[in-house]
């Protein structure tokens, strides 16, 4: 559907560097490229009006193809060549298979599927498989049995070159009487595998040829959890023999190769223990450090116990780097104000914009006042399918499902890869999310929420004279405080929801430093996230215990592999957002919006401020874009939670219809009073409190707030509310503490 | 399980008169028990001219093909969209019609 995809080797820059672009097109060849800097992205007729500004002098044409993305985790050793030469040889392996039913997968072996050659451990509706190939003929033994999904086997098979001796084993290792048994074939005068000598020794896919994933194309690719891939030197009739991982002792004789796939956990190396050297490196990032095949249920953190920890989840959907070849160089001119800028691509009558945040030059920003781009979670947010994989988000929205063009390309082309708030097509959930493959939904024109949505704060900027500079999530997790330190003031987007722990401690310890923080959104704060520490443009979530999860993260699963962290909502660690900007998630609806009502302590003087030119019985935001400017995800205080003792209660929101419900994390039983109006939990809390060495922060507790700051043309409640406290938020004046 | 009364007429012209809401209680329950549609077949509305005009669609049961477009069902008003698919609905689950004087 869409014929022009793109994407760019950073999400963020810096006037004087470049930026890397990679595109695809589809039936045509030259793309004209230029830089943009995005005024509002909102391209509703019934929105403030699109508006972008030509950079001169950036506008190139460059020549474009087609570009295809190769899907689908697997893990490939480095050098397969003298495991081409073993005559005798016996592979063995652990598999927690969750798609067994959908037809033949690779699960370990030298095979090249285009020539039918070398030998493959495989499954499928026949079971276990041995394949052995010489790019002519082909022999096969399969135990005829298929895997049970989501079962524990030691999969087993070797190959006896003098008399072509096939066999293969698959063992249960839950025997608990549900009636699994063990089964296992034999054959002979099996054509002897023979495979060219580029094809690589893979677990988890078998090699489709060159391509674009890491230098190959992984096909047949494998659903499940895979551990202790295993080669040994010989012919193994007593395959039953075999029947735990570890019989064989890594580095015992015999070994050719032995993968512990419970070290180096966090990274993309797969170590092999049996003493020759044969590593391995895992492609298009399959989920780790998750719970293997002996995991006790006594450690739920894998760094305690990483020997139970030893499986890696492959999905044929997996997506890490696209590895497309660069088809355009773009460079930030120097002096290039900062701000939310697009490279606008259009050829073949198709057009991409792909964002990039552009920074003051390091270590000197040309503001007061930082806008932080939630770019984590816009990255989260990208190649987003749940409306259309999931029955029940029609009652989520109220409304039937619309989908854009994108999500149209979307649901069609799976090897975009999917977003964490999807399951994987073995319904597993997804936990990484990369910017190195096309992010649609992360673009202008595109519907009003996350990276367009916060267009409407920028625009607001922009458009009422305000002085600031962009910096975005990713710069906040490399470069901590330093990042923020010099500003007096951050306004963050409509809904700052992914929060690294660098990022988390950063945004602390500038508020602990005296720096006010405007928090323009709803659900923020919320889910921890990390970043990959060898491929950075990667990120990480656990949907565990709680929250509004989309999916359910397994027992066990809760730590991160990119981090060894907790993953989760940041209240589980601790520190609830309601620490840090004094409010946190209650309720959430999507019919309709509702407004605020002033509430005692706006009057108190040390907040009374806020509400110059408002009239103390005046209805806050019942207009705008969306209805009003109280909607979508909101907040309140919970002293329980952390919300200070100080903070002041400015507002609060009324007028949700019954589509609003409190959310799951913040109740601890379901009843049938959940809802909007006669639940009084559903609302959002417009808060300021003061913050040491003179700082503060004022939240408003709502995703909506910023579609209502442009109604009549900004003069309006809202804007006038959000313009004082930027205004004294900017000024130097210190705040007293409050008591 | 409640089922729709295809006597209940009123609660089709009610939804006709203001399809995004707020719905009577009754109403809530008609819509509930048509949005549980399994995904296979479900009806979705693709927008094929940007907020202005939108095409009937179903998803289809199995990821990684086509949305099947209705190209000949097109909608200019997202309400009229609405009422579409409800009469679809309301023919499926009651088995008639939905004729509103
Ligand atoms: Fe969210």
């Amino acid at each position: 559907m869409l014929k022009l995809l793109s994407y760019t080797d950073r999400l963020w820059a810096r006037p004087g560097e470049d930026v890397t672009v990679f595109a695809s097109a589809e039936g045509f060849d030259s793309i004209d490229v230029e830089l943009v800097r995005l005024i509002c992205g909102d391209d509703s007729p019934k929105g403030p009006g699109y508006r972008e500004e030509e950079v001169a002098g950036t506008r190139q044409t460059v020549a474009a193809t087609f570009q295809p993305i190769h899907a689908g985790s697997c893990i490939v050793a480095d050098d397969a060549a003298p495991l081409h030469t073993l005559d005798d040889a016996t592979l063995q392996i652990l598999v927690w298979p969750t798609t067994p039913e959908t037809g033949e997968q690779a699960v370990m072996g030298i095979w090249d599927s285009r020539n039918k050659a070398g030998f493959l451990l495989s499954i499928g509706p026949e079971g276990a498989a041995l394949t052995t190939g010489d790019g002519k003929t082909v022999s096969r033994v399969a135990t005829g049995a298929p895997l049970v999904a989501r079962e524990w086997y030691l999969l087993a098979a070797s190959h006896d070159a003098v008399n072509g001796m096939l066999r293969i084993a698959q063992h249960p290792l839950n025997r608990d009487g549900r009636g699994e048994v063990a089964h296992a074939a034999v054959a002979d005068k099996a054509t002897p595998p023979r495979a060219s000598a580029e094809t690589p020794f893979m677990v988890g896919a078998a090699w489709g040829g060159p391509g674009n994933a890491d230098g190959l194309r992984p096909v047949q690719c494998f659903n499940g959890k895979v551990e202790a891939p295993r080669v040994l030197r010989h012919y193994e009739t007593d395959l039953a023999g075999l029947n735990e991982a570890g019989s064989v002792a890594p580095g015992a004789r015999g070994v050719a190769l032995a993968w512990d796939l419970s070290r180096a956990m966090t990274g993309l190396r797969v170590e092999d223990v049996s003493g020759n050297g044969r590593h391995g490196r895992t492609v298009n990032l399959p989920t780790r450090a998750m719970t293997g095949h002996d995991w006790t249920g006594d450690e739920h953190d894998w760094r305690h116990a990483p020997d139970q920890y030893g499986a890696i989840h492959l999905h044929d959907d997996d997506i890490g780097d696209a590895g497309w070849q660069a088809t355009a160089r773009v460079s930030l001119p120097e002096g290039l104000r900062s701000g939310i800028y697009c490279i606008k691509l259009s050829g073949g009558g198709h057009e991409d914009m792909p964002p990039i945040v552009v920074q003051p030059p390091r270590g000197g920003k040309t503001a007061d006042i930082a806008f932080l781009s939630s770019t984590a979670t816009y990255q989260t947010y990208a190649n987003y399918h749940h409306g259309m994989d999931d029955a029940g988000a029609e009652m989520r929205s109220a409304s039937a499902t619309i989908l854009s063009p994108s999500d149209a390309h979307l649901f069609e082309h799976r090897e975009l890869g999917h977003s964490p708030y999807d399951t994987h097509s073995d319904l597993s959930g997804v936990t990484v999310a990369s910017a190195r493959r096309p992010m649609l939904g992360y673009r202008p024109k595109a519907g009003l929420w996350s990276f367009n949505a916060d267009t409407h704060i920028t625009a607001w900027l922009d458009d009422c004279g305000f002085a600031w500079d962009a910096i975005s999530d990713h710069a906040l997790h490399d470069e901590g405080l330093a990042l923020l330190a010099s500003y007096k003031v951050v306004v963050t987007g409509t809904h700052p929801e992914y929060w690294s722990t660098s990022m988390w401690q950063a945004m602390t310890a500038y508020l602990d430093g005296g720096g006010r923080l405007m928090y323009l959104g709803g659900n923020g704060f919320y889910w921890r996230i990390a970043f990959h520490p060898e491929f950075p443009d990667a990120l990480e979530v656990r949907r565990a215990h709680a929250g509004a999860r989309y999916w359910i993260a397994e027992p066990g699963d809760y730590h991160m592999a990119f981090s060894g962290e907790l993953g989760g909502l940041w209240q589980r660690i601790g520190t609830a957002p309601q620490k840090l900007v004094g409010i946190g998630t209650v309720a959430t609806g999507f019919d309709s919006c509702g407004w605020y009502e002033r509430l005692p302590d706006s009057t108190n003087p040390r907040a009374s401020w806020i509400f110059e030119g408002v009239g103390e019985d005046e209805r806050i935001g019942d207009f705008g874009q969306l209805g009003g400017a109280a909607g979508l995800e909101l907040d309140w205080v919970d002293r329980t939670l952390g919300t200070p003792a100080h903070c002041l209660r400015l507002a609060s929101s009324t007028g949700h219809s019954s589509q609003y419900l409190q959310t799951i994390d913040t109740m601890t039983f379901n009843h049938t009073a959940v809802a909007a109006p006669v639940n009084p939990a559903v609302r959002a809390d417009m808060v300021f409190f003061e913050t040491p060495n003179g700082g503060g922060v004022w939240s408003t507790g709502s995703i909506a707030w910023a579609a209502s700051l442009a109604s009549d043309g900004y003069n309006n409640n809202v804007a006038v509310i959000t313009g004082n406290v930027l205004r004294r938020f900017a000024d130097p004046t210190p705040f007293e503490q409050g008591n | 399980m409640y089922k729709i009364d295809p006597a209940k007429t009123e609660l089709a012209r009610e939804f006709k008169d203001k399809p995004f809401g707020p719905h009577s209680a009754e109403l809530q329950k008609v819509l509930n028990v048509m949005r549980w549609e399994p995904v296979e077949g479900k009806y979705v509305l693709v927008n094929t001219v940007p907020h202005k005009e939108w095409c009937l669609a179903q998803l289809p049961g199995k990821r990684g093909i086509p949305v099947k477009l209705h190209e000949d069902v097109k909608f200019t008003d997202l309400g009229e969209a609405e009422w579409y698919i409800f009469k679809m609905r309301w023919k499926k689950h009651t088995g008639q019609d939905l004729a509103l004087d």
